[in-house]
């Protein structure tokens, strides 16, 4: 039986919808509230309306990107707090010194294993894997 | 990485062959799996990597704090120098200057079961330092240690990297072929069958499969089609019900999906998730791409596997509906074809519906003969063609009932370079027109408009030439009464070598004639229902 972190949101920003079906798919598996958005701009309108407890960002999105979307936020006291995963292809590397401008706490390579997302995101939300099916 | 475990760091295993040259023993420190010797087989090992050894680290060295000295002299002649790895978590235990000289050796030797004399012996090559050579061998082993850690991280980014890229390039293969298929539209099922099965080859899934519904729009050979590449775990008809009806559910919402084992029945049959997009045709969804039981270390989909399946299931629509509008024209090309050669044909009732029974003939006899199906098919439009010159022949010399003059023969004979005079301007008739142009030559080389002989006539001509001999004899015409089937037959036995390719008779008069025979009776009823028509009028 699958556990339910309580209600636990997690927004998924990727313009590719084969993302957004994956990650989605496997977060609700896992027992979290989804929510989605396909572009940086809806992304920011999400964020602060949603309050995700985690999001997981493309890098490169139409309107706005995941970097400028995931600097706004932390600009903005009332949603500094919300981290976020960035997914991003080999060779966009972020500097630290711009990572310091956002609260992404963790890059990730595509193509990726949901996998190891999940891993990571049970990691920053100080859940323990192993006794979520309990 | 801080927790490799202590079986496998192939960077401490050289580390440690390198410390053996300089006399120093290892042990390694691992949080949870407690102080060991990283190998047995350094010289003092039986005393300097033993147990006793063991318990007498762990009294003396504070291993679980953070701010252990760099050198802890553990006698007067044995140092364990505690490497700066970034970890803390290698000992090395080297001799000092005096070691087995004093009574301290001797001591501790004993102490430890070992008989002093037989310890120095084996260690009689392991070098001895002072404090300061051991605080710069300190400093110059823990680089060494680091740059080997560092150079064994690279080594994993390389190999990662490595299989990222000939991933990719199985990845850009797979879609290169895709592009490059997608221009042969004569076998879409073969494709799409073949891109299933490059797909589940390249992603290590066990199966790909592609269902399509019933469309008007679609062309016969993916019309309401199943296809599996691989094995299933249940009944491949079990799972074509399944994946039909999940194609009706497509109809409502038509959205890529993964379907998870116990949340969906195709899941639970297949059992395994399973990654599915919709192929669209115009906004409509005419088919679902669907793969699932992944081999491999990670049985999920991955990013990239939903992104190819995503990939292959718009590219099959698109091919769908190239295949769909080539199979539209194709057949509305053929459809010119037989409504100007039966226009042709009806002028005269005794050759109404001459061209297609040819044509029929043509490709009976081609078949017969073993040639390909796109040869059939040019055989085919050349029998419908044949006689299109007849346009350009006088009516009175076609419709004459009385024997011709050789005048009026001659323009008979224009008939096959007129024809072909007509076609060879277009583009798409190119590979028909020996057929139009060689049908009344003859094997003995008596025939026109060039008198070729032998095989110096093309296949085509050779072909039409039994075919259309065949249906002339076999109809009434102005000139003459329809012979019987028997006789017909005997005379074209008789024509082989003269008028016929031998190898062509053979098989000719072996066909089977009873759909032709239907062919007869139908044109017949329409060229008297036509007769009655315009006595009437």
């Amino acid at each position: 039986m699958k556990a339910h972190p309580g209600p636990i949101t997690l927004l998924i920003a990727d313009d590719e919808p084969h993302i957004r079906l994956l990650v989605g798919a496997k977060l609700r598996a896992a027992g979290f509230n989804v929510v989605v958005a396909s572009n940086g701009q809806e992304a920011l309108e999400q964020a602060r309306t949603s309050r995700p407890a985690l999001i997981v960002t493309d890098f490169q999105m139409p309107l706005l990107s995941g970097f400028e979307m995931c600097q706004r936020l932390y600009e903005d006291p009332d949603t500094s707090e919300i981290r976020a995963i960035m997914l991003t292809a080999r060779g966009h590397k972020l500097r630290p010194s711009e990572l310091a401008k956002t609260n992404i706490q963790l890059l990730m390579d595509k193509p990726f294993s949901p996998r190891d997302l999940l891993m990571h995101v049970y990691d920053m939300l100080g859940m323990n894997p192993e006794a979520k099916s309990a | 990485m801080a927790d490799a475990s202590p079986q496998h760091d192939p960077a401490l295993s050289r580390f440690n062959q390198r410390c053996h040259t300089l006399g120093a023993t290892l042990w390694r420190y691992h949080r949870s799996h407690g102080l060991a010797p990283v190998t047995h087989d350094a010289p003092g090992a039986q005393w300097l990597a033993g147990d006793a050894m063991r318990v007498r680290l762990e009294k003396q060295l504070d291993l679980a704090s953070a701010n252990l000295e760099p050198i802890e002299e553990l006698d007067t002649d044995l140092f364990a120098v505690i490497l700066d790895d970034g970890q803390h978590s290698v000992i090395a235990l080297m001799l000092g200057e005096s070691a087995g000289q004093g009574a301290g050796f001797n001591e501790d030797a004993s102490a430890a079961g070992f008989h002093p004399a037989s310890v120095l012996q084996e260690m009689g090559q392991v070098s001895r330092y002072s404090v300061d050579q051991l605080r710069s061998l300190r400093k110059t082993m823990s680089w060494s240690l680091r740059d080997l850690r560092q150079l064994d991280e690279q080594n994993t980014t390389v190999d990662d990297l490595t299989d990222q890229l000939s991933h990719s390039y199985e990845n850009i293969t797979l879609l290169y072929r895709m592009g490059r298929t997608m221009s042969n539209l004569q076998s879409p099922g073969i494709i799409t069958q073949s891109i299933c099965s490059q797909l589940r080859d390249t992603q290590d899934f066990g199966w790909v499969a592609a269902q399509f519904r019933h469309d008007e729009e679609s062309v016969p050979e993916l019309d309401g089609q199943h296809m599996l590449v691989g094995e299933m775990p249940c009944s491949p008809e079990a799972f074509r019900r399944a994946s039909e009806s999940l194609l009706e559910q497509l109809q409502e919402d038509s959205w890529s999906k993964l379907l998870q084992v116990g949340e969906h029945e195709l899941a639970d049959l297949a059992g395994s998730e399973v990654i599915l997009d919709p192929i669209h045709h115009d906004g409509r969804v005419v088919g679902v791409v669907m793969a699932g039981g992944k081999t491999g270390d990670d049985a999920e989909a991955t990013s990239n596997d939903t992104q190819l399946v995503d990939a292959i299931a718009s590219f099959l629509g698109t091919f769908h509906e190239n295949a769909a509008r080539f199979h539209e024209q194709r057949n509305m090309f053929i459809g010119t074809l037989e409504a100007v050669s039966a226009a042709l044909d009806a002028k005269d009732r005794y050759t109404r519906g001459h061209s297609e029974r040819v044509a029929y003939l043509a490709t009976l006899l081609a078949e017969a003969i073993g040639l390909d199906e796109q040869e059939i098919e040019r055989l085919r439009i050349s029998g419908l063609v044949h006689d299109v010159g007849k346009i350009g022949v006088p009516e009175a010399v076609l419709g004459k009932t009385g024997r011709l003059t050789d005048k009026e023969f001659e323009k008979i004979k224009k008939h096959p370079r007129i024809g072909y005079n007509i076609l060879k301007g277009i583009p798409k008739m190119q590979d028909v027109l020996d057929g139009v142009l060689y049908h009344h030559e003859r094997w003995d080389g008596r025939g026109y408009p060039d008198k070729l002989a032998g095989e110096a006539i093309p296949l085509y001509g050779r072909i039409l030439a039994v075919c259309d001999t065949f249906d002339a004899m076999s109809s009434t015409r102005s000139y003459r009464q329809a012979m019987g089937r028997e006789e017909v037959l005997e005379e074209i036995l008789r024509c082989a070598g003269s008028q016929f390719d031998p190898a062509l008779t053979g098989p000719f008069v072996g066909l089977d004639f009873s759909f032709y025979d239907e062919m007869v009776t139908r044109h017949q009823q329409s060229a008297n229902e036509q007769g009655q028509a315009s006595q009437a009028a």
